[in-house]
């Protein structure tokens, strides 16, 4: 076989080292789990990254034709602010989806769900008058259009295989997106920067912790004034419409599939997450809550509202970043929720 | 089913304990082989199992009776049968849309794509049928006494979708001397696998390939930095993924106790482009050329026909790879750049040290990836006019500075040890190197491969 004169096989290494080499598997082994137990134990987490094609899965999951699913659909407010397992506990015999999408309004999603006659299950639609408007309406689009070209090569066996085998990632606190060696690496050697301590873990169902017990109290104050003056820019940036022009439009666009939507069992409950004072001052300011937020059941017959200034106990909530709960927040605040959620509704 | 999948993993501890208990039970581990190539290639696409078939049981009968024929004229027609069909395959499978999609650019008629799906690995076991076929009958090889041996020849797992492309003489010959499993070779086949793994997991997936699609994705105008970062990421991750899959292949068969042939020796180190073809895609450049290369009447013409048979064996080859004009160009501009440098050769002697000439090649094979990389010819054509750009405004695309300190750097290396090592064979480098060196190595190799995930991990030569 005169082709087997280089890399290979005509000719395995004299000393081929068999024992260094089973010694180093076992070594990278013992590295693994020294390094995983480290990061614990200076409270990093687990975190998952998941990609399109996953939540096209998750969206998919959720047309089984039951009563008994309950889908979770807004933004980064939702994936914080749901203490997930404690909501599974009081909801044992359902099905939780969390179509979140972390920065992005999910009015496309709602509509996608809503006017899809394989899915008959609740929706827990995390909103803002703001983010209802029709300016919002494609910014999911990314994550709706990967579930209509989700393929068929994507559900197959080998996929699902693949995904249960390497589920123990999920499970990692070493895959850390942020514990990203390229950029470590990078910002050591050429940015010279310090390392920023992940904050946010994504969770298995998609849920976000936010541990902030770690972070200096001014940082909070940085992230809490960057995030009000986004918001007021954001009000600004977008054209002002009346309580009026506003009602018209969301009956446009919501008001039959939602029709269609309850008439075939369907619920949907629309709820407005916790928010610091001054945050919630100046949404007001704009979208005045008896003119607009208040308007919704009457606009959207058959949907429920919950408004966080109605759930006792965390009417007054100050958050770390002027918007999002906190690990322990979410906690107290999910009980309230739920508790308010089963007197105004059985699901 | 890919190598660097968890999915591969446990196939493969299922097949490879299995195999083991089956000690020296000839027939039924060849049974078990056989099972599980089928598994692996129907995990991709159920249905395409009946197209492997196809093809192995037409070449199994027209080899036989190629071999049975006296009279030389129904010998031709039957080698000329094999030819129709696998080549027919091929035809219907991979270049249908190519061939209509050309037909109407020139009859100037709409055009829309037929809805065909490529079988993976199409173009790896049709040449490997059509090699058994075309060396019985030249009389260089008898056809095999066994047909699963045969089809095991021809959908043997490790070296079916993505090769290096076997030939019959070389492997069917490996069951009259049945190979035993041996500690050695299962170390030294996972030592491969390991390295090929690297290759593919950390330096293609996880560092170059998100720089080289950067630049070929991009919208922007593109200047002299970026095509120069873009390009060689490109080249590493082409390298890396396509050898690296080849020394998985080489390595896991080798786990079974099975020779493959060598598919790359460091081309990176040629100093002409017919040495590069001597190190890269190993399997195939030798198939072109006693296929078809050596049939055209090779050198044994006159020098213009020489010159032509390299450019058309290097044309066919392009188009071997994926069913575009860019390809096509590709295979176009390195027959040109073979033919130039023959006809060089005769004329001027260049005493130019080793190291200038690997450089100059180097550069050229990036330039020519261009074509192979970019999805148009108005695409390629932009990144390379990109190398006479040098302004620098906000509106160009550009990179990050860790990801030309990553291209660049990887490129420098793989370079430096392709040129050191050029000549020495990959057992001796792991000979020589020192017990606590290697420990190192493989303990950073295993870390890398476990930690380490790129964006998009199928291997780009599946396509093909």
């Amino acid at each position: 076989m005169h082709l087997f004169t280089s890399n290979s096989s005509d000719h395995s290494p004299k000393n081929l080292k068999k024992v260094t080499f089973i010694l180093s598997f076992i070594a990278t082994m013992l590295l693994i789990a020294i390094t995983e137990y480290t990061l614990r134990h200076h409270d990093f987490y687990p975190s998952h990254q998941f990609s399109l094609t996953d939540w096209a899965r998750l969206r998919l999951s959720a047309n089984s034709n039951s009563e008994k699913n309950i889908v979770f659909v807004g933004a980064s407010r939702v994936l914080l602010g749901i203490d997930s397992d404690y909501f599974s506990q009081q909801f044992k015999d359902y099905k939780i989806i969390n179509l979140a999408v972390n920065g992005r309004s999910g009015s496309g999603t709602l509509l996608n769900l809503i006017k899809d006659k394989r899915f008959k299950g609740s929706i827990i639609f995390s909103t803002t008058p703001f983010s209802l408007r029709e300016e919002s309406l494609s910014r999911q689009d990314k994550w709706i259009n990967a579930y209509k070209n989700l393929k068929s090569h994507d559900q197959k066996k080998e996929n699902k295989i693949e995904f249960q085998l390497t589920s123990f990632k999920h499970d990692m606190a070493i895959f850390h997106p942020l514990l990203n060696f390229k950029l470590l690496a990078a910002n050591k050697i050429i940015y010279n920067k310090d390392f920023n301590r992940p904050y946010i873990f994504v969770r298995r169902d998609r849920f976000l912790d936010a541990r902030v017990s770690s972070l200096p109290q001014e940082t909070m104050d940085k992230m809490r004034s960057k995030t009000l003056n986004n918001f007021k820019s954001s009000l600004e940036d977008t054209p002002k419409i009346s309580s009026a022009q506003w009602q018209e439009q969301i009956a446009r666009i919501y008001s039959n599939p939602i029709k269609e939507f309850i008439k075939r069992g369907g619920k949907l409950i629309f709820i407005k997450m916790p928010s610091d004072q001054e945050h919630l001052k100046l949404e007001l300011k704009a979208y005045p809550r008896e003119l607009y937020w208040d308007k919704l059941s009457s606009i959207l017959k058959g949907i429920y509202t919950i408004h966080f200034q109605d759930v006792m106990g965390v009417n007054k909530v100050h958050t770390y970043d002027g918007v999002h709960l906190d690990n322990k927040q979410k906690k107290i605040f999910t009980p309230h929720f739920v508790n308010y959620l089963k007197k105004i509704i059985h699901l | 089913m890919l190598f660097n999948s968890a999915t591969f993993i446990l196939f493969y501890c299922i097949v490879i304990i299995t195999y083991a208990l089956l000690r020296r039970r000839v027939q039924l581990k060849k049974g078990l082989l056989l099972i599980a190539s089928y598994v692996f290639y129907g995990a991709w696409n159920p249905p395409f199992i009946i197209l492997i078939l196809f093809s192995t049981i037409i070449d199994w009968y027209l080899a036989k009776a190629i071999e049975r024929s006296k009279d030389n004229k129904i010998k031709k027609c039957y080698l000329l049968l094999s030819l129709v069909s696998n080549l027919g395959l091929l035809a219907i499978f991979k270049y249908s849309n190519f061939i209509l999609e050309s037909i109407a650019f020139v009859s100037k008629s709409d055009f829309t794509p037929l809805n065909i799906i490529l079988p993976v690995g199409i173009s790896f076991y049709t040449f490997q049928t059509l090699s058994y076929s075309i060396d019985v009958y030249r009389g260089s090889l008898k056809t095999s006494d066994s047909f699963f041996d045969y089809a095991l020849y021809v959908s043997f797992f490790p070296q079916l979708v993505a090769g290096p492309i076997v030939r019959a003489s070389d492997f069917l010959p490996q069951f009259k001397n049945y190979p035993n499993l041996n500690f050695q070779n299962f170390i030294w086949g996972l030592q491969l696998f390991t390295i090929g793994l690297f290759q593919k997991v950390v330096i293609a997936d996880y560092f170059l390939a998100p720089i080289a699609n950067k630049l070929y994705a991009t919208s922007k105008a593109i200047n002299f930095e970026a095509t120069l970062v873009g390009t060689l990421a490109f080249s590493g991750q082409i390298f890396c993924d396509f050898s690296g899959y080849s020394l998985c292949a080489i390595g896991i068969a080798l786990t079974f106790g099975f020779k493959l042939p060598d598919n790359f020796r460091y081309p990176y180190a040629s100093t002409s482009f017919s040495e590069f073809w001597r190190r890269w895609h190993i399997s195939l450049s030798s198939w072109l050329r006693d296929y078809l290369y050596i049939p055209l009447g090779g050198n044994r013409s006159s020098k213009f026909i020489t010159y032509r048979n390299l450019f058309i064996t290097m044309l066919l080859g392009g188009l071997w790879h994926g069913s575009s004009w860019n390809f096509v160009i590709w295979g176009a501009l390195h027959g040109a750049f073979l033919a130039f440098e023959r006809f060089m050769s005769k004329r001027v002697k260049l005493n130019l040290p080793t190291i200038l000439k690997s450089i100059i090649v180097f550069i050229l094979v990036n330039l020519i990836w261009i074509f192979f990389r970019a999805d148009t010819l108005n695409s390629s054509l932009k990144i390379l006019m990109g190398l006479f750009d040098f302004t620098s405004e906000k509106n160009y695309f550009s990179y990050e500075t860790h990801e030309v300190f990553y291209s660049l750097g990887i490129m420098t290396i793989i370079l430096t040890l392709q040129f050191i090592v050029r000549n020495k064979p990959l057992s001796s480098i792991i000979n020589d190197i020192p017990r606590p060196i290697f420990f190192m190595l493989f303990l950073i190799m295993f870390t890398m491969i476990l930690l380490l995930n790129g964006d998009d991990n199928a291997f780009i030569y599946f396509q093909f």
